[in-house]
């Protein structure tokens, strides 16, 4: 029994070995292709990657080799979405605006330096020692108001800036990587939406195939879903 | 004959009659698609030699596939034509009832007599385009059926197939029109084409017959059949004939003209050990018979295949990576293909042009800091920059705390504060002494007449009125028994009062 359980963790680890050996081996191929000039190459191995990690900057770079291969559409699409996951990060808001590209703003942005305490892992040890202080200070047999005052203090400059985060990231922003147009409820054409245009959906609902968004001139009417979709 | 012009989405059509028989009035229409307004009017020019009308009754449709919305509004014209031997129709306004606009593309027409050659109640003719051919060369089959309009006539299919042996090239397509014969009398004409080649030289028959109804409309306007009919099909033939031996290249592998060859290159100018895409790029009817050519260049430039597509009907894409390595001017030589040309008959070529790529010296270099390595400017980064592209990040940025693990993080400090604050309050949780009532029972049975002096000592702030009484009472029997020597009496009796007392 011992047996096999050690043959069995050890073939698991060798599987997650070889996982991790093929992913960094495919990374390293795209990023050769792009480097070699050929950046609509590394494409489809650079979305494999972003969609198995999720991470933020697995995006940003998928994002950055559609931009080189000259596919605007889909490069701003994934740019805001390497945006979305990590709203806080400057690097995907650059090179969005190095496009002149301009996501619609957000509550980290309206709130600006005040939000930076409660941002990244700062943010979550700031948290953290608000919590010990609060919760110290009401158990202990003698209140401690400075303790309570500052742990107060610590949760109020440290929150605003968490909750603006996770308000900017749960935002639902689509981005029309071909032409399109908006249409009315009954179907009537409002306006053209130009490829790479990044509007803000109003419901995750979708209906007839298209999603209700309005655009940065307040322009309101239902997108086709199909048209928001990048595909390497 | 359709022409159509496009104005934002909005595609406006004029359909003339088809043949445009000379002298007989005969439908035509325009139709709208895709606006977002109805017509108002029509602005036909005069034409001379033109008569032409808005008809009775104009027609609106909506279609609604997979949630996509379309329109279509056709609006009838009667025209009429003398005889000429050809007209052209200018552009035609249409404008919508928001204002808007659009016009058609001109329209060129050949007048012709009426056809003399329909007859009876069905017509129905096959014919090929070319009539003559060359293994590969595209041809057409068309097959023109006309139903005599006096009465309801109709059929099911069209009867005509292209012949065994013939490989069909594409969709069929169909259309439908109007014609009069030299009677006067319309009939309603359904032509089919069929875009045909042939592998081998030989003589292909597209025969038949064709099946047709007599109707009658019902109560419901359906059609009901009232007797069957065949008729003949007039056949046609297409001749093959087999490509020439005199002149044909040793390098022909059967492309059949016309025949358009283009090369193209991504990046004119790279680094060394870079990469640039060469592409070269058929265009033509039969593109798919083409063989990826050989490349011939220097020994310093690698090139590596990449897959050869067609991505539409007739254009055919090579592609290579040629990775140059050193630096310096490549000159990637014309290529040439053979093709045959059928309206000459004999054979040519078709010739890329040569192409240049330029090759910098590579940019891995060993970076040599000299002299003062101050910076003697700020080095907050600068308006332009904000313009540039950043670099990929490679996987180098670190992970963002997750969504939910603040809040657990915050949860788990409050409880932790939470317990070390009580830990706190029960380790500083004052002590009690022992039981004092007890410590009374156990000097009475020990008899320790001191002891039970202090038990009622520390007994004393806690007592209330009638435990004071009988405090009183026990230590006057204790100080007797301590200090007078005399009985002390039940002392048990008088501590039951006070033995319960913590």
């Amino acid at each position: 029994m011992i047996l096999i359980s050690t043959m069995r963790k050890s073939l698991g680890i060798a599987l997650l070995l070889a996982g991790l050996l093929t992913t960094t081996h495919a990374a390293d191929d795209a990023y050769a292709a792009w480097g070699h000039g050929r950046p609509q190459d590394a494409i489809a191995s650079l979305h494999q990657q972003a969609i198995a990690s999720d991470r933020w900057d697995a995006w940003f770079d998928l994002g950055l080799a559609a931009l080189a291969a000259g596919r605007q559409g889909e490069g701003i699409a994934w740019l805001v979405a390497a945006h979305q996951r990590a709203p806080e990060r400057p690097e995907p808001r650059q090179a969005l605006r190095a496009i002149k590209v301009t996501p619609p703003l957000g509550w980290l942005d309206r709130l600006g330096p005040l939000a930076a305490p409660g941002l990244g892992w700062g943010g979550v040890v700031l948290i953290a020692l608000a919590g010990l202080l609060l919760g110290y200070g009401v158990c202990t047999r003698r209140r401690r108001p400075t303790m309570l005052l500052i742990g107060a203090g610590l949760l109020l400059v440290s929150v605003p800036g968490r909750i603006a985060w996770e308000h900017d990231q749960g935002r639902l922003l689509v981005v029309a990587v071909r032409d399109s147009q908006l249409y009315d409820s009954a179907g009537r054409p409002i306006v053209a939406i130009p490829a790479g245009t990044v509007l803000e959906q109003e419901s995750a609902a979708v209906w007839a195939e298209r999603v209700l968004v309005h655009d940065a001139q307040n322009h309101r009417g239902h997108l086709p879903l199909a048209d928001t979709v990048a595909k390497p | 004959m359709l022409v159509s012009s496009c104005l934002a989405a909005v595609e406006v059509t004029l359909e003339v009659p088809d043949p445009f028989v000379v002298g007989v009035p005969l439908r035509g229409s325009i139709t709208a698609e895709n606006s977002n307004a109805r017509i108002e009017r029509i602005e036909l020019p005069e034409v001379a030699g033109l008569e032409w009308k808005h008809g009775r009754g104009t027609n609106y449709e909506v279609r609604l596939v997979n949630g996509m919305r379309s329109n279509k509004e056709t609006m009838t014209l009667v025209m009429r034509v003398q005889q000429l031997p050809e007209l052209t129709i200018p552009p035609v306004t249409v404008v919508f009832d928001d204002g808007s606009s659009a016009t058609t593309k001109a329209v060129t027409i050949k007048p012709q007599a009426a056809d003399t050659t329909l007859s009876g109640e069905v017509s129905a003719t096959a014919s090929f385009e070319p009539a003559t051919i060359v293994p590969g060369e595209p041809a057409v089959l068309i097959y023109r059926l006309a139903l005599r309009q006096d009465r309801v006539r109709a059929i099911k299919q069209p009867s005509l197939t292209p012949p065994t042996g013939l490989l069909v090239t594409g969709e069929r397509t169909d259309s439908k029109s109007e014609t009069v014969d030299a009677e006067g009398r319309e009939w309603s004409v359904q032509t089919w084409r069929w875009p045909v080649t042939a592998a081998q030289s030989g003589t292909f028959d597209a025969r038949g017959q064709q099946e047709w109804y007599r109707c009658r409309n019902d109560f419901f306007n359906q059609l009901v059949i009232e007797s069957t009919h065949q008729a003949p099909i007039k056949p046609a033939t297409l001749t093959v004939t087999a490509l020439p031996e005199a002149g044909r290249p040793n390098d022909f592998a059967g492309l059949i003209g016309p025949l358009d060859a283009s090369a193209s290159i991504d990046r004119p100018r790279i680094s060394t050990g870079e990469g640039a895409v060469f592409t070269v790029t058929l265009t033509g009817p039969q593109v798919a018979l083409g063989h990826r050519p050989t490349l011939t260049l220097p020994a310093t430039v690698q090139a590596y295949p990449k897959d050869d597509e067609e991505e539409k009907p007739g254009v055919r894409r090579f592609r290579w990576d040629l990775v140059p390595g050193t630096a310096g001017e490549i000159t990637l030589p014309a290529l040439t293909f053979p093709y045959f040309d059928p309206s000459a008959r004999t054979y040519r070529r078709s010739s890329t042009t040569p192409l240049t790529i330029t090759v910098l010296p590579g940019r891995s270099r060993e970076l040599v800091v000299s002299g003062d390595t101050t910076p003697r400017r700020s080095l907050a980064p600068a308006a332009e920059d904000q313009n540039v592209l950043p670099p990929p990040l490679r996987g180098a940025a670190g992970s963002p705390a997750p969504v939910l693990v603040i809040w657990i993080v915050l949860a788990v400090a409050l409880v932790a504060g939470a317990l070390a604050g009580l830990g706190e309050r029960l380790a500083t949780r004052p002590r009690r002494g022992p039981h004092r009532g007890r410590a009374l029972a156990a000097a009475i049975v020990a008899k320790d007449l001191d002891a039970m002096a202090r038990a009622v000592f520390a007994l004393r702030p806690d007592l209330d009125e009638s435990g004071r009484h009988a405090a009183d009472a026990l230590e006057h029997a204790i100080d007797l028994a301590r200090f007078g020597k005399g009985d002390a009496g039940d002392l048990a009796r008088l501590a039951a009062p006070l033995v319960g007392i913590a």
